[in-house]
């Protein structure tokens, strides 16, 4: 038989529980509102982007949806989604990566991007550096460790 | 039970030291929710008795309201002063319940006041903050809402600590105490202690 003291101290931990619990709620659903207003706001200045990062080892890593505002370029996207390690070449006027995620560019391997072409359905070489090409709204991009 | 032998001067003089200690504490920089006032208060009640509990809860929230680091506590005073007071009164009705003290299960009781009175306290400051939103134009039952909602993550905090301090320290805090005033039994069953 269970005791009244221990049915009263247990009831009282679960109404702690339920109204804590309840109170999260409203906040997170307080916090939902803020945050999706903000980013309905943020819809105005931002696009999305598709970005995906093959290491050429098999290992292919896709951020789908990533939010950029309009007119970053492919550097400013890459260094939303991973650590990128860049250096700007006069000469070229042009930044050249050195390294996405501590993964290197060596005289034999370096990182290469591609965007895709709806319209004949192919990766095609991208033909400028990172930094000049300027991203459109649902663009997909890669970047190829060859 | 017992009947108090407790002088008169023992009596002011612990509980003037406890207020202080919980006075002190209740300024002292600190991580914002996690304190130990209503602990303190709650010893408070229980030693003397409801009405004790009641004035020292209040007493404390009251001075802590010109003091406070975090600076003049304006419209939330007399919220905080009936929130605090609460954990004395708790303590007063919570010493006619008291159980044997060396078991295991005490501390899990302990725990779980500690948590309820965080949120009653939490729950009467809320209702401050909504107060101060009607004030400014808010509509009662929005302010009410917002109030609760955003405050639920320092009440879960308050929650959490306070559970934490109740359960790791009311016990050995009340037989200090007992040991304190040589045994005389004002909160507990002596054949219990002294068996």
């Amino acid at each position: 038989m269970v005791e009244k003291r221990t049915i009263t101290f247990v009831t009282l931990a679960i109404l702690v529980w339920a109204v804590t619990a309840t109170g999260m709620l409203g906040y997170y659903y307080m916090r939902f509102q803020e945050y999706d207003s903000l980013l309905r706001e943020y819809e105005k200045v931002t696009m999305k982007v598709n970005i995906l990062i093959d290491y050429g080892n098999g290992t292919k890593i896709w951020h789908n949806n990533t939010l950029v505002p309009y007119s970053a370029t492919l550097l400013n996207a890459t260094e939303r989604v991973a650590v990128v390690q860049s250096t700007y070449w006069p000469q070229y006027q042009a930044v050249f990566i050195d390294a996405i995620n501590g993964v290197l560019t060596t005289q034999e391997h370096w990182w290469w991007w591609k965007y895709w072409d709806a319209n004949s359905n192919e990766w095609k070489d991208g033909e400028v550096g990172a930094d000049l090409y300027k991203l459109k709204p649902s663009e997909t991009v890669m970047w190829l460790y060859v | 039970m017992h009947t108090v032998n407790i002088s008169s001067v023992q009596k002011v003089a612990l509980l003037g030291v406890l207020t202080a200690i919980g006075l002190v504490v209740q300024l002292l920089p600190r991580p914002p929710n996690v304190e130990f006032t209503s602990l303190l208060t709650f010893v408070v009640g229980v030693i003397f008795g409801t009405a004790t509990g009641v004035v020292c809860g209040g007493l404390i929230m009251f001075i802590n309201c010109f003091l406070s680091p975090w600076g003049f506590a304006g419209l939330l005073m007399p919220f905080q002063i009936v929130g605090m007071a609460i954990a004395g009164l708790s303590g007063g009705i919570y010493k006619r319940y008291l159980p044997n003290p060396t078991q295991t299960w005490f501390f899990v009781e302990a725990a779980v006041l500690g948590a309820f009175i965080a949120l009653i306290y939490d729950f009467i400051t809320n209702i401050g903050v909504a107060f101060s939103f009607v004030i400014a134009g808010a509509p009662p039952s929005l302010a009410l809402f917002s109030a609760l909602t955003w405050g639920a993550p320092f009440s879960l905090i308050h929650v959490i600590s306070n559970t934490a301090v109740f359960g790791a320290t009311f016990l050995p805090l009340m037989k200090a105490l007992h040991n304190l005033l040589d045994g005389v039994g004002v909160w507990l069953k002596k054949e219990q202690l002294h068996s």
